[in-house]
């Protein structure tokens, strides 16, 4: 009996680090960099992420990346291993690729609309910083930290989601019909043909002037009189206008470039190497 | 006949005309060269001749535009130099014909239609009409008629001027000026100011022409004249008097605001310029002078004779201009297209 009792704690024992090593699902660290205690502290985060604000937040250490672009391999994690929270799957999925040392973020769902590209460039650069000190912990935590913040601030105002166009080849008759459309090549032969005529119709005429100093000789003139006299004086104070301060956001403060991925879904993102 | 004598050649006793380039007396026959005062020499000796007598001057009158050009016999006028009509009539040249002083010309008829072939070759527009042979030798030399005038001129300006002086203090920018009452007096000598004395020849190119070297002006002598024609003058000297006036008056206030000096700002509130000394002198300077009718307008062109400056305007034929501007456009445009497909 005791015997069995032993053996069940055990089992259960063993069952439940793995159980919470799978609970772990969120925080992949194929790498080996963090600690258990470490990864239990990010998924702690990561679960009170999920009921604040219903984004499901990944963090993907590694560097098998089978040859895919940190952008493609991100998007792909995050799409067939079914994360996800919502109807529109919201959430972020955080990839270190220590293949390229390049950090990347995917966006799904809400998170594009709340995660714009500015956004997402500030959180790259804070992350970034740790990870060239190899302090991945750190790093993550930022991650999370950042994730946070905006989720808190919510969708900015002025916000709008842009597409990415994809690169077509085009071929050359085409390019050439969209070139001779293009006004401004024809504003600019007009230019060109219109002041190279008037220059060389004006050079038509040729009419030099000269001065009557010509017939003045060397030791003709004798100044017979110089007066200065003053008569009075102003002063002229203005106030100088204090210089306005320069700023307001750009117009592309607000913009979420989208992209599609293997599977069909829309995602957002950025990120940057390190 | 008597006259023409003196400008037989010494030698062999054909006529002579004037060699511009080496300013001398050239024959054609025996190649002979003559001073001016070989001929004057032998002039006296064989002919006592009266040089007030203008019987040996033709004038031709123009029908036309009733210009009148005044030749020797030597040359042989075919067409009005100003409207190009053939309608002249060859008179003898009665009335006076006695300018003070010339200066020769220096340029040959030769070398004045090269200058112009290459002149006229440059201007794109003009039309082709204008750049062929039988237009070019249309050339022609002229003594124009001048009235050269001395004078003495006294001027006054009177203004205001003002020194400004800006500087920040603080918040502020501080602009300080100082008014000032500027008078500047002065006498201006001027010689020999030429005025054309031409109501045919345009006032304007006339001066585009200017200036004339004086130190080949030399006494008037009928010599001079073969080979070329001259005008008499037919602008008062009164009226030649006002347009000098005006010209040497504005120099001379330009020059007294120059003495004004430094002011951030001058401005002239009064001024007055009085006259003396004037002295006149009627003269003739070469020029050579091409006239075209084009399109209802005159265009002139003109060479000074002794200098070779150029001045003048040529015709601008529409449909050259328009073809270029057409073809220029184009060719851009599709430069423009073309590189554009390949950049981008």
């Amino acid at each position: 009996m005791q015997m069995l009792l032993t053996i069940t704690l055990l089992w259960l024992l063993i069952g439940s680090s793995w159980a919470a090593a799978l609970a772990s699902s969120h925080v992949v660290d194929e790498y080996d960099v963090l600690s258990q205690g470490e990864i239990d502290g990010l998924q702690q985060q990561i679960d009170s992420l999920a009921a604040d604000h219903g984004l499901d937040v990944v963090i993907v250490i590694t560097d098998q990346v089978a040859g895919k672009s940190s952008r493609d391999f991100a998007d792909d994690y995050y799409d067939y291993n079914g994360y996800g929270i919502g109807p529109e799957a919201s959430g972020l999925l955080m990839l270190v690729n220590m293949a390229e040392r390049e950090v990347w973020i995917s966006t799904t769902g809400e998170a594009i609309d709340i995660f714009t590209d500015q956004r997402i460039d500030a959180i790259t650069d804070a992350v970034v910083e740790h990870l060239a000190d190899g302090v991945f912990f750190a790093a993550a935590q930022t991650f999370l930290n950042q994730v946070d913040v905006y989720a808190r601030q919510g969708v900015p105002a002025g916000q709008y989601r842009e597409p990415e166009t994809p690169q077509q080849p085009v071929s050359f008759g085409r390019k050439l019909l969209q070139m001779a459309l293009y006004w401004p090549i024809f504003v600019a032969a007009l230019i060109v043909s219109a002041v190279s005529t008037i220059a060389i119709s004006a050079g038509h005429r040729e009419m030099p002037k000269t001065s009557a100093s010509a017939y003045q000789p060397p030791s003709g003139f004798t100044i017979t009189s110089v007066q200065d006299r003053f008569l009075r004086e102003t002063t002229n104070r203005v106030k100088i206008a204090p210089s306005n301060s320069g700023g307001g956001s750009s117009g592309g403060a607000g913009r979420s470039t989208t992209h599609r991925s293997s599977s069909g879904r829309t995602h957002g993102g950025g990120g940057k190497k390190f | 006949m008597s006259g023409i004598k003196a400008f037989r050649c010494l030698n062999c006793g054909a006529g002579l005309e004037f060699h511009p380039p080496s300013q001398k007396w050239k024959c054609h026959y025996c190649f002979s060269e003559f001073e001016k005062q070989q001929l004057d020499a032998a002039g006296q000796e064989a002919e006592v001749v009266p040089e007030n007598e203008a019987t040996e001057l033709d004038s031709y009158h123009c029908q036309n535009c009733g210009a009148e050009l005044v030749t020797d016999a030597t040359l042989a006028a075919t067409h009005c130099l100003y409207c190009q009509s053939p309608t002249i009539i060859k008179t003898r040249f009665a009335g006076e014909f006695k300018p003070k002083s010339l200066i020769p010309f220096y340029l040959t008829k030769e070398q004045a239609e090269e200058i112009y072939r290459e002149w006229i070759a440059k201007k794109r527009f003009a039309p082709d009409e204008f750049k062929t042979a039988d237009e070019i030798k249309k050339i022609t030399g002229v003594y124009a008629p001048f009235w050269l005038f001395d004078c003495q001129v006294a001027g006054r300006i009177d203004g205001e001027g003002t020194r400004t002086n800006s500087y920040v203090m603080g918040d502020y920018r501080v602009t300080n000026t100082k008014y000032y009452q500027v008078v500047r007096e002065g006498d201006y000598r001027y010689e020999r100011v030429p005025v054309d004395a031409s109501m045919k020849l345009d006032d304007e190119l006339m001066q585009a022409v200017e200036p004339f070297d004086y130190s080949a002006l030399t006494d008037f002598s009928l010599q001079y004249m073969s080979g070329f024609t001259a005008e008499k003058y037919d602008k008062p000297v009164e009226d030649a008097e006002k347009i000098m006036a005006q010209r040497v008056e504005s120099q001379t206030e330009n020059q007294l605001r120059r003495e004004a000096g430094t002011y951030s700002s001058f401005r002239i509130r009064d001024k007055a310029f009085t006259m003396k000394e004037k002295a006149h002198a009627y003269s003739m300077l070469p020029v050579y002078v091409l006239i075209h009718q084009y399109g209802g307008k005159e265009y002139l062109f003109m060479i000074n004779g002794q200098t070779g400056k150029v001045c003048g305007e040529a015709p601008v034929s529409n449909t050259k201009r328009m073809t270029f501007a057409g073809v220029v456009f184009a060719a851009v445009w599709l430069l423009g297209v073309l590189g554009g497909a390949l950049i981008v």
